[in-house]
């Protein structure tokens, strides 16, 4: 049970080549970067986190029964998003506290879940803080297929998510396919938070969405200055946590959104000694 | 219910509502069977006091409120320009005006410049939207209304927060606009001055259709002179601060200027 248990937490005994885990990390940030700056737009900044926390229970359902973490962590952000924007229509409460109860809830019971049926001791580091230099090959080579797709969709409806974001009600008397670009963004976020479960971990996930695009807003002077300079902030972000962790032996998830802090905190600093 | 063929009104609807009702969730009606249209070339205004259902209405016409009972046809393929009544853009978003103007109308710098123009708001091309005040957002909605080349233009209260010049100003572009592009034109206003002189056809609502015709007629309507008292007949009274007015009500002389 143990070792089952390890290789379900860890991965394979041999992880995929460094190379592959930079660029599979760097084609993350492709998606997340816009899908980030959308969400602080919406005032949704605590979507992914509440996603993150919900998806523990995600974890647990998988481990119990064996399936791989990221199906679990799939289906139940998948699952939360969706009952989220579906709840939300209906007006009794609004979307934050909705977030904030299934987060909470879903974490609880993601614990209870793993509590019973994990060995005692098993350690769950990982899961929650990431563990990306421990990624396969085909971890790898999916988060860089399933990045690259969400990042077309989301540019494809990049006006739409704009406009929705000035305005869902001038957008939707225009004409514009207000909800569905809504759907897609906050499905986005979920699978997004699936691909990188293992990147990031459940708990750092939502700093790869909210802090390089609140870094790039600094300087921004167009949405899609936002979305680009998240990318570029993300970049030397992943880069340095990667080669940082691995030549420290530290843990990569906290190396990466560090730097990214780093950089919101100099630009924000930056612009406010420009602007005096 | 029917609407007298007046103004450039050439008989093609643009937009119909029938018998169209609106029920909160707490099970209070909002709208009761509200019938009108708009055609090609008609400017239609609504009017009503606050609180009886104006823009749930104009929200029911362009589709973002599902109407309980009742049915709201829109032309297939109708371009609309819409100016919302409250909107509030968010500082988190970095946006240009002029980025705002171009987003989804197709239009080129030159012709954003000419609209900001009409509206009087080039000087606001390089602003960031969320930094604009409340008349200056108006302007700018109302340059992206006229950019869309609307078939139909809907403006809710769209003159709020702009000084009493710029008012005159921006009544007149609106029926210069249906002049010059034969669009029809629904409008939530305050102003009865304009409703009187500007408007082809006027419904007045307080939950259910007060009354509706032509300027003339709905002035001389005994549920108007109910609703806004007969100082409003006389000459345009602000009737801005009427709540809850109630109905039958045929002089009310907490009101008289």
């Amino acid at each position: 049970m143990h070792e089952h248990l390890n290789e379900h937490l860890h991965g394979a005994i041999v992880p995929a080549p460094f190379w592959l885990i930079l660029l599979a990390t760097l084609a993350l940030m492709l998606a997340t970067a816009p899908a980030g700056s959308v969400l602080l737009w919406r005032r949704f900044a605590y979507f992914g986190d509440a996603l993150g926390h919900a998806a523990m229970f995600g974890v647990a359902l998988a481990l119990a029964m064996h399936l791989p973490v990221i199906a679990g962590v799939a289906v139940v952000a998948l699952v939360v998003a969706a009952t989220v924007i579906r709840m939300a229509r209906g007006g009794q409460l609004a979307h934050d506290a909705l977030l904030g109860t299934f987060a909470h809830g879903l974490l609880a019971l993601g614990l209870l879940l793993a509590f019973i049926s994990l060995p005692k001791g098993a350690d769950l580091h990982h899961v929650l803080f990431g563990d990306v230099l421990h990624m396969q090959p085909v971890e790898a080579v999916a988060i860089i297929i399933g990045a690259i797709i969400i990042a077309v969709l989301l540019w494809r409806s990049w006006n739409v998510l704009v406009l929705g974001a000035v305005s869902d009600e001038l957008a939707q008397a225009e004409g514009w396919p207000v909800q569905r670009a809504q759907m897609l963004l906050l499905l986005s976020a979920a699978a997004l938070l699936a691909l990188a479960a293992k990147a990031a971990g459940l708990l750092l996930f939502a700093s790869l969405l909210i802090i390089p695009a609140a870094a790039a807003r600094a300087f921004a002077r167009t949405p899609e200055h936002m979305a680009l300079g998240a990318v570029l902030v993300a970049l030397p972000a992943v880069i340095g946590g990667l080669f940082i962790a691995r030549a420290f032996a530290i843990p990569s998830g906290p190396a990466i959104v560090s730097i990214a802090f780093g950089f919101f905190v100099l630009f924000h600093l930056a612009a406010w000694l420009r602007r005096r | 219910m029917h609407i007298p063929a007046s103004g450039n009104g050439n008989g093609d609807v643009l937009l119909r509502l029938d018998g169209v009702g609106v029920r909160a969730p707490s099970g209070r009606w909002i709208l009761r069977d509200v019938s009108f249209s708009v055609k090609r070339g008609e400017i239609v205004t609504i009017i009503g006091p606050n609180g009886g259902g104006k823009t749930t209405t104009v929200r029911t016409a362009l589709g973002i409120i599902t109407p309980t009972t009742g049915t709201v046809w829109r032309k297939p393929g109708l371009r609309i320009g819409y100016t919302p009544q409250k909107m509030k853009p968010d500082a988190t978003l970095p946006l240009s005006v002029a980025r705002f103007l171009a987003l989804g109308t197709g239009a080129g710098r030159a012709d954003i410049e000419a609209a900001l123009a009409r509206t009087g708001a080039q000087s606001l091309l390089h602003e960031q939207l969320a930094h604009l005040s409340g008349g200056e957002l108006q302007r700018v909605l109302i340059a992206r209304a006229m950019l869309r080349r609307p078939d139909l233009l809907v403006l809710d209260e769209p003159v709020q927060g702009v000084d009493f010049t710029g008012e005159a100003q921006l009544y007149d572009l609106i029926r210069s606009l249906r002049e010059e592009s034969g669009c029809g034109v629904l409008m939530v206003s305050h102003d009865l001055h304009f409703v009187m002189a500007g408007t082809d056809h006027v419904v007045c609502i307080n939950v259910h259709v007060c009354c509706a015709g032509t300027p003339q007629a709905v002035s001389e309507h005994p549920e108007y002179t109910g609703l806004f008292g007969p100082a409003a007949v006389a000459h345009q009274a602000a009737y801005t601060h009427l709540h809850d007015h109630e109905h039958g009500l045929k002089h009310d002389p907490g009101r008289e200027e």
